[in-house]
């Protein structure tokens, strides 16, 4: 498995798109994690007000409330490691050096493994990151530091990772079937952003269909991922939230993550001219 | 290991496209064997094949007496069509992803850049390479493992001459240290310039395999001419070892049983009491024998 992950990272290490990508991400995730305080500021300063309360005493970085917070917030930035899986696995395509790794004795489920495994350290290294930023944030602004506090809702972590691994998976497969960059780097944004949500919404509320199929929209591969980690903010504004990561949530992603990787060992397995 | 590759009754078709019909082959080790045909005669296909990148419709091979496997690819060089690598990254880059796949150590690296004459430029991307320098890259990517077999799909295409010999002067360099090479190649003197044996593939069909030496051996004639023309015929007619005789010109086109040579009918001749004031060996080349072995098919 280390080799087969080492194959992967020598093919990204020298490649200066994925310096790009990568730093970006890490500075996106960074400043949009650590300026909820700016921005709760400058609500302030616009006059925002509620009974008295004003926004900067809203507790967003408070142990353990933080986690929610920001897994939630930083998993909205997923697209742009996708971008990076994407572009590593069509680059294959593309340049032919799939079917060079083959003829040199790579076999089709080794191919996958090492993009699965290079998946999984994205995913890994995302989470810790977050955890990191959770823990530099809580400790700025927290009220209550005490270690049960900090390690409580750690769950959040847990379902953060699945939510990218299980994103990033459904790109790679995606990527094979589409198989030009751009194209599915489109297509991945406007059925995450457009498509999917708004055929779930058809679904959950136009009155014909709601009562008969409205139950299948949580099962849409972007809405299970979502869910997740259910939106925390609503809570400041005194409305109920599902402040857990459910079992069933967490079955329906990883059921839909074996159905991803079986197809794409097909794919790999069965489209002959790559 | 008895043989390299054996290939039993394979067949591909491209949906109505029969690309391979009943192929079957054999190397064995320390062959150079050229897999010779026009373009879309099936060469790239049947090896796609045997290489594990083109899904056979039926038939079977196996590589060093046993089915093919991964751990079989890792002890094959092979590059299929053009050359294959990252083009973002150096030929020492790119020559470690192969290496840590076939599970060759990277001391190797080095070693097969210098042989192909690429150390110079081991550290440039692989983008800035020029065709010649991208093929002899493939060429040494197939060598890091130090393989038993390598498997060249038209090494010299689209190549400059000085690129040309380049390549073939690193195949028969690499031929003599005893590795068997499977060459295809559309290109006839390349085959007879390198290869040992050859098969003649047309439209997916085998046509004809057998060693390059035979093939030519067996199509070898003999110009002879003596100042009386018209009384050497005669004699020459009457050599037991004569097949064919016939007048062209002012020579006497004479074609000899298998193993006879110039040598045997000259001496004959002497024995005769003729002097004869010419004599050339012409070895018809394999571009006629190959035309021919084609047309003979339709």
């Amino acid at each position: 498995m280390i080799r087969l992950f080492l194959i992967e990272w020598i093919k990204l290490r020298n490649y200066r798109a994925f310096h790009v990508l990568t730093g970006l991400y890490f500075l996106i995730v960074g400043v949009i994690c650590s300026s909820g305080a700016l921005l709760l500021h400058y609500l302030k300063a616009q006059g925002l007000n509620y009974k008295g309360v004003d926004p900067t005493m809203l507790p967003i970085y408070d142990f353990p409330d933080v986690w929610q917070n920001m897994t939630f917030v930083a998993a909205r930035l997923k697209i742009f490691l996708a971008f990076i899986v994407i572009i590593s696995l069509t680059n294959e395509i593309t340049y032919k050096t799939f079917r060079q790794n083959i003829i040199d004795g790579l076999n089709r489920f080794e191919f996958m493994l090492s993009k699965l495994s290079m998946i999984f350290v994205f995913s890994l290294v995302n989470t810790i990151l977050v955890f990191v930023f959770g823990l530099i944030m809580g400790f700025i602004y927290s009220h209550n530091t005490s270690i049960g506090a900090i390690f409580s809702n750690m769950q959040f972590l847990g379902a953060f990772f699945l939510n990218i691994f299980a994103f990033l998976v459904f790109a790679f497969l995606i990527g094979l079937l589409i198989k030009r960059t751009g194209i599915v780097i489109v297509f991945l944004g406007l059925y995450a952003m457009f498509i999917e949500p708004i055929t779930t919404l058809i679904l959950t509320e136009a009155p014909k269909l709601k009562g008969n199929v409205g139950h299948l929209a949580p099962y849409f591969p972007i809405k299970a991922i979502r869910d997740l980690i259910h939106e925390p903010f609503l809570k400041y504004a005194f409305q109920e939230i599902q402040d857990y990561v459910s079992f069933t949530d967490v079955a329906v992603v990883m059921v839909q993550l074996l159905c991803y990787c079986t197809l794409i060992f097909m794919l790999l397995k069965w489209r002959s001219n790559h | 290991m008895e043989t390299i590759l054996e290939i039993n009754n394979l067949y591909k078709n491209y949906g109505k496209i029969k690309a391979v019909q009943d192929l079957s082959l054999k190397v064995s080790p320390g062959n150079v064997f050229g897999l010779l045909g026009p373009n879309g005669s099936g060469k790239t296909t049947t090896l796609g094949v045997i290489l594990d990148v083109v899904n056979k419709n039926s038939g079977e091979y196996k590589w060093f007496d046993a089915a093919p496997s991964k751990e079989s690819r890792k002890k094959i060089g092979a590059i299929l069509e053009a050359p294959a690598f990252y083009p973002y990254l150096s030929a020492v880059n790119n020559l470690k992803v192969i290496a840590k796949i076939k599970g060759a150590s990277y001391n190797s690296i080095d070693e097969v850049l210098e042989k192909v004459g690429l150390a110079e430029r081991k550290k440039d991307r692989y983008q800035t390479y020029s065709l010649g320098m991208k093929q002899r890259l493939a060429i040494a990517s197939a060598l890091l493992s130090d393989p038993f077999v390598l498997v060249l799909d038209e090494p010299t295409n689209g190549l400059d001459p000085q690129g040309i010999a380049d390549v073939r002067e690193l195949i028969i360099k690499i031929s003599s240290e005893g590795k068997t090479i499977i060459l295809a190649s559309h290109l006839l003197d390349e085959v007879q310039k390198v290869c040992s044996h050859f098969a003649v593939l047309n439209k997916g069909k085998v046509l004809y395999t057998g060693s390059v030496e035979e093939a030519l051996a067996s199509k070898e004639s003999i110009e002879v001419a003596a100042p009386d023309i018209a009384g050497l015929l005669p004699v020459v007619s009457q050599y037991e070892f004569c097949k064919e005789a016939l007048i062209s010109g002012q020579k006497i086109i004479v074609h000899l049983n298998q193993g006879k040579t110039s040598h045997d009918l000259n001496s004959y001749l002497v024995t005769k009491g003729i002097v004869v004031s010419h004599l050339v060996t012409e070895q018809k080349n394999l571009e006629e024998q190959f035309l021919e072995i084609l047309s003979q098919a339709k």
